[in-house]
């Protein structure tokens, strides 16, 4: 906040557009507009917008600037990425829900008040955007005898019976994720796969402190008790 | 403090390896650990599964994202652009000059509110009832499933498909004893579907290997098209292909125009002793090209439009549905197969008490449909235009066998079983024939004034019913139409009555 009010401090009320320029190099911001006594006022500003923290460029975005969002996106599309693959496991959805984040990222942007960071902002929508994508899928498979819980579980049981080659193993840890229940998958995909904190993932999941902590206790509990002939070798 | 359970430690532990433990008691539970091999077993296979979590293997990397991005988020910001007839700038002049116009428009319409008030409480009825009458958006479930060739087969001949294996409830395509198509669906509509192979159709009329795999992937079309065309929103309503008379006149078109005229008179000869409805009809004609054929029934392929038929209500409706990803699930619903039907007879349970509801005002988007229902099935009128029924099928094919049999919803005990009225809106009318199995019960219980009552809530209506019903067959009978002008006498004398009343007042 404070980087964004230093930038705008003096140039309220004038149109900005990003005129050349890829964001990995150093990019040209021509900023026009005239001022309050009417006068023609050009400022380049040299900066590689890379380098320039959320809030900056979400304020040039809202200033105007739709350029800077490649930025964002470029900054961020390996978390979301990595996120929704967590979530999902599989390869083939990945790309096409990231841009969906990201456009509805996009549409909302301008509305964006500050008031969390931009990227549990932006995870927000992420996991928002998967638990639809979950609840579609589980209204697709509400008529099939046996629960997406079940398959999961029985499939992770079925490769612990033999001993897991080091190249398996990431795959049982997948299949054992996605045998939790959402709630709990995302707790624990947001805190010990992604890093957030017990307070980021209190603000992208939209729950109170106390819940995130007693979620994930019970999805390690839950995972424990799934991958433990792993755990005991491994530990 | 020390953990009391073995729950509160291991809350503990999970706080612990996050390092959000409160100082206070870190120290603590250090203590515990060491002196506790179970809990430092856990600590261990808790640190194991964290760090296998965050080694886990991240997400494949991909190019083009991007691109692919920024080309969607033009067209979409094009799209956006496109809705505005003027350039963007002029937006806030726009936004000024609508307000403007809405409060003048506002100002005019209060002059007339009672009007308005009566106006909106309308539409929001009606609004309202649009909202509640949505019901496909819950869980869709194809009434037909796992349809194999056999069935496609016995639909192709037949005209019909039993819903299960007990062949209690099937549906049935055919032509309409008035102008048009009917789709039955229903117990009634099981009667008289003899059980047909593709083997014995194979054994009968020989076809060559060729002419098999072009009858094989009419009836491969037509399969995965059934199992499409009714789909059952849990126990609310029912949608339904409205061209689904029209794809069993083409798949018994398709297979006729496949065959050799020799073989046209064995098929001939095996329709007519299955006893079905059609014939085949040119005999000496050559055969079609089988890419021609197959062009044919590929035209049918998806539903444009369905006819969604609720209890309440029944309207035609462009239904967007990812009939690809349906058909997957398709196989899962087979297991439950008994949950369908339950669902299934719950809805056709639900249109038999469809009577109750019909004093309603119901509006339909498009007149020619008609609903007709009894206690265990139902009838769908889909009433033709003149000379449309020629581009309904290729007729030169196949020609009707045995004469149009009677609605579903007309058979019973006595000739007359249902009762035809028409309603008229202020734009809209509809024709709304209702089974009178249980009206019948209700005269019998209530008198012939039930049925008066029921026919009579609206004096105009009523008239330009009359009016409506000038040339047909079925009149309504002497004593309900004696009943309706005792009605309009002791309705005339109430106006007359009122409307004195009200001069006097001004006087």
């Amino acid at each position: 906040m404070k980087a964004a009010s230093t930038v705008y401090k003096n140039e309220s009320g004038q149109t900005s557009k990003l005129i050349a320029g890829s964001p990995d190099s150093t990019a040209q911001v021509v900023r026009e507009g005239r001022s309050r006594a009417g006068k023609l006022l050009t400022q380049v500003v040299d900066a590689p917008l890379n380098e320039k923290s959320d809030e900056v460029l979400i304020t040039m975005f809202q200033q105007g600037e739709r350029g800077v969002f490649r930025v964002l996106v470029e900054r961020y599309q390996a978390r979301i990425k990595n996120l929704i693959y967590s979530i999902f496991h599989e390869p083939d959805v990945i790309d096409d829900l990231a841009q969906e984040v990201f456009i509805k990222a996009c549409e909302a942007l301008p509305q964006f008040r500050f008031q969390s960071s931009f990227y549990t902002w932006l995870y927000r929508i992420a996991v928002n955007r998967s638990r639809d994508e979950l609840r579609k899928r589980k209204l697709r498979r509400l008529f099939s005898l046996q629960t997406l819980v079940d398959s999961a579980d029985r499939e992770v049981t079925a490769k612990l019976t033999v001993q897991p080659k080091e190249s398996e193993v990431q795959e049982i840890v997948a299949s054992a994720l996605k045998s939790l229940p959402e709630r709990y998958r995302m707790v624990i995909i947001l805190k010990d796969i992604d890093g957030l904190s017990y307070e980021e993932i209190s603000e992208v999941l939209q729950c109170e402190l106390g819940t995130v902590k007693s979620r994930l206790f019970r999805a390690r509990a839950m995972l424990r008790s799934v991958l433990k002939p792993l755990l005991e070798e491994h530990s | 403090m020390k953990p009391r359970s073995k729950r509160e430690l291991s809350e503990k532990l999970s706080l612990y390896i996050d390092g959000e433990l409160p100082e206070s008691e870190v120290r603590e539970i250090e203590e515990v650990i060491a002196g506790n091999p179970e809990a430092a077993k856990e600590l261990r296979e808790l640190r194991a599964m964290k760090s296998l979590l965050e080694s886990k293997q991240r997400a494949p990397e991909t190019l083009g994202f991007w691109t692919r991005l920024s080309a969607q988020l033009q067209v979409k910001e094009k799209e956006e652009e496109s809705l505005l007839p003027f350039p963007r700038r002029y937006l806030p002049l726009v936004y000024v000059t609508g307000a403007a116009a809405v409060v003048l428009v506002g100002l005019l319409l209060f002059q007339q509110r009672t009007d308005m008030i009566d106006y909106v409480s309308r539409q929001s009825e009606m609004v309202q009832k649009a909202v509640e009458d949505n019901v496909l958006k819950g869980t869709l479930l194809p009434l037909f499933t796992d349809v194999d060739k056999n069935q496609a087969l016995q639909f192709a001949l037949f005209g019909a498909l039993p819903l299960d294996a007990k062949s209690e409830t099937a549906l049935r395509v055919d032509d309409s004893a008035e102008r048009g198509y009917r789709i039955d669906v229903g117990k009634k509509a099981i009667e008289q579907i003899p059980r047909i192979t593709v083997g014995e159709f194979v054994s009968e009329v020989k076809p060559t290997r060729r002419q098999q795999e072009v009858i094989d992937s009419v009836l491969d079309i037509g399969r995965l098209r059934l199992e499409s065309s009714v789909l059952l929103a849990e126990d609310r309503a029912l949608a339904i292909d409205e061209n689904l008379p029209r794809l069993n006149r083409v798949m018994l078109s398709g297979i006729a125009a496949v065959l050799e005229p020799t073989q046209r008179v064995r098929f001939e000869r095996f329709l007519k002793a299955k006893k079905a409805p059609f014939m085949v009809a040119a005999t000496e004609a050559l055969p079609e090209p089988p890419e021609k054929i197959i062009h044919e029934i590929r035209t049918i392929q998806r539903p444009e439009r369905m006819i969604v038929v609720t209890p309440d209500t029944f309207v035609y409706s462009r239904l967007e549905l990812d009939l690809d990803s349906l058909r997957r699930q398709f196989r899962a619903v087979v297991a439950m197969r008994p949950q369908v039907t339950i669902h299934f007879g719950g809805l056709v349970k639900r249109f038999a008490e469809r009577e109750a509801t019909a004093r309603r005002h119901i509006s339909i988007e498009t007149p020619p449909l008609t609903v007709m229902s009894d206690s265990d099935a139902f009838t769908i009128h889909i009433r033709t235009q003149e000379g449309e029924v020629v581009q309904f099928a290729r007729n030169e094919w196949i020609r009707r066998r045995v004469p149009i049999t009677v609605p579903v919803a007309r058979r019973g005990r006595d000739q007359i079983v249902d009762f035809n009225f028409n309603i008229f809106g202020d734009d809209t009318s509809f024709e709304f024939n209702v089974n009178l199995d249980s009206l019948v019960l209700r005269m019998r219980k209530d008198g012939p004034e039930a049925a008066f009552e029921f026919f009579m809530r609206d004096m105009d209506h009523e008239q330009r019913y009359a009016d409506s019903q000038r040339g047909r067959a079925r009149v309504p009978t002497d004593s309900v139409m004696k009943a309706k002008e005792r009605a309009r006498a002791r309705l005339d004398s109430l106006i007359r009555v009122m409307q004195e009343r009200e001069l006097r007042e001004r006087r």
